[in-house]
């Protein structure tokens, strides 16, 4: 109960500081007569999202879909990728070295090759997203695999637990709560893979809105597409960690329940 | 309880047992000429300056080490692997997280594929010997230190051990839980007959809860003196009081404290 007024105390503060910054927007736009191709007020943002929405709407599905479909892909190849470098000692020399290399290359430099390689359209945006987002979900997954603790792997031997079971019962569990905070990073570089893979070769999607937009000055729509994928980029974000919540509950940031505290004191015979 | 009769703990024996490490920095002598027998149902505690190598022979006898020289029997068959009627506790409770204390308790059962619908009223009864019945299905994060490694030992004694292997178990408790949980032990022990080899610091609880006391020296560890505790079965907090016990702890301390000031000087096996 306690626990509910406080989380809604902090979004309706939340709520209020957004409001407040875009009052104070406006009114500043207007006090200082700042020209609309330069810094349009929220209301002109605000009507032109109304105005050009089922437009907007198509490019904001495109750019949804192109990033989901490329975060996807690292996740399906990350997460098995980091596991089997840490099972692995071939792999984790060879493979290792490999993926801090190619991540020293900007990916975002590549984005004209892939053009010519693959061509214009969706196949090149995807890949983009899903080389920028795959490395930290590589990282995390071996980091956590790792960071078990060499006397829990010493207890799974002592319970002559198999390889699978060792994996199943110990290791992932383990490595859940470092793979989730790889998801979160990688969420939000996909994000950005997507609109400069955008910007670099797409007829369609935010990315290319906010490139057209500027260059024939409307700059309204400009900024209604980077509120719109600044939004995306939020749920996104909150979906994982909604689904971490759920998967890693005995991680959960918030401390214990006070009446969980009452059960395990109770009985407590010294 | 209705449990298998498998009321005789294993038998140990460790004969002119070594071990030595290898390793990138050099090789390492843990344990030197170690001899020791230990007969089955006793409770056996192994004391020594940090480092000197007692968990590395808990480990080899708990068969996660391999052992470098010398012989190690259970029961008279060379330890290759660890014994499948064998439980282990450790200094952290190393409970899963993500399970219950109930599904903690049945992990090794599961891992063995042994579980069986008696199982559960096993685990609720263990539960109820070191007073936890109420928490079976909390998460371990509910629960305090001295309940977590509580239940750690029920884990380890869900599949009726014959052999219970207990490094500094009760090292990360206050003196007070640590007594009560020593006095649940032993309570455990009366109940199940397992033989136990117990890794401690403390000289106190050592010479509390066991049949033998083995004193070891630094790092390689060999055997100082053994101890035959005359306390009989039936110990408790008030134990501590008595004139046998004090004696015994003094006993114990003295060699370990000529140790310390002439290392190089092993007396030979003081038996009581
Ligand atoms: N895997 C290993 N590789 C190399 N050296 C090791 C290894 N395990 C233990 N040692 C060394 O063996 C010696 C004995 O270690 P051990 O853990 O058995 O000591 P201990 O008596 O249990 O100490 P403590 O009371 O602090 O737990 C130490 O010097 C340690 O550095
Ligand atoms: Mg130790």
């Amino acid at each position: 109960m306690k626990q509910l007024v406080r989380r809604l105390s902090t979004t309706l503060l939340v709520t209020i500081t957004i409001i407040a910054v875009l009052v104070l927007w406006e009114v500043l736009v207007r006090l200082l007569d700042i020209p609309m191709y330069l810094v349009p007020p929220p209301s002109a943002v605000f009507k032109e999202t109304l105005r050009l929405g089922p437009e907007l709407l198509r490019h904001t599905w495109v750019t949804f879909y192109e990033i989901v479909i490329g975060f996807l892909i690292s996740v399906v190849l990350g997460v098995p990728i980091g596991i089997l470098i840490v099972y692995s000692p071939w792999l984790e020399q060879v493979s290792y070295v490999l993926l801090v290399i190619s991540q020293a290359v900007p990916k975002v430099a590549l984005a004209p090759l892939f053009l010519v390689w693959l061509g214009f359209g969706m196949q090149t945006i995807v890949l983009l997203t899903f080389l920028i987002s795959f490395f930290p979900i590589v990282v995390n997954t071996v980091v956590g695999m790792r960071s078990i603790a060499p006397e829990m792997l010493l207890l799974a031997k002592a319970m002559k637990a198999t390889q699978l079971q060792t994996f199943a019962i110990f290791r992932l569990p383990v490595a859940l709560p470092s793979i989730f905070g790889g998801l979160k990073v990688a969420s939000t570089l996909a994000v950005v893979g997507a609109i400069v893979a955008e910007f670099v070769g797409s007829q369609e999607g935010l990315g290319y809105l906010i490139l057209s937009a500027n260059a024939n000055f409307q700059t309204p729509l400009a900024f209604a597409a980077i509120a719109i994928l600044s939004l995306m980029g939020l749920a996104i974000f909150y979906f994982i960690a909604f689904l971490e919540n759920r998967v890693v509950f005995w991680q959960r940031s918030n401390e214990l329940e006070p009446e969980a505290w009452q059960r395990a004191s109770v009985g407590v015979d010294l | 309880m209705s449990r298998s009769n498998s009321s005789l703990g294993a038998a140990v024996r460790m004969t002119n047992l070594e071990k030595t490490f290898y390793s990138r920095t050099g090789t390492v002598k843990a344990v030197e000429d170690v001899s020791l027998n230990v007969a089955a149902g006793q409770f056996v505690s192994l004391l020594g300056p940090s480092g000197c190598g007692k968990s590395t022979i808990l480990n080899m006898v708990a068969g996660l080490t391999p052992v470098s020289g010398g012989t190690l029997t259970i029961d008279d068959h060379a330890v290759t692997e660890p014994l499948d009627e064998m439980g282990i506790v450790f200094q952290r409770d190393l409970l899963l997280e993500w399970r219950t204390v109930l599904d903690n308790i049945l992990l090794p059962l599961q891992i063995k594929r042994a579980q069986t619908p008696e199982s559960l009223k096993q685990a609720l009864e263990l539960l109820e010997l070191v007073n936890l019945a109420d928490f079976a299905h909390c998460y371990p994060r509910e629960l305090s230190g001295g309940m977590r490694q509580r239940v750690a030992i029920c884990r380890a004694l869900i599949t009726t051990p014959r052999l219970l292997l207990m490094d500094e178990p009760f090292a990360a408790l206050d003196a007070l839980t640590r007594e009560q949980l020593g006095v649940d032990l032993l309570r455990i022990q009366t109940h199940y007959h397992p033989t136990v080899l117990f890794v401690t610091h403390s000289i106190d609880e050592a010479v509390l809860l066991s049949d033998t006391v083995v004193v070891l020296s630094a790092r390689p560890a060999r055997i100082l003196a053994t101890f035959d505790i005359p306390l009989g079965k039936r110990r408790d907090g008030l134990t501590r009081r008595t004139q046998e016990y004090l004696n015994v702890v003094s006993q114990v301390r003295a060699v370990l404290e000529e140790y310390a000031q002439t290392p190089c000087l092993v007396s030979s096996s003081v038996s009581e």
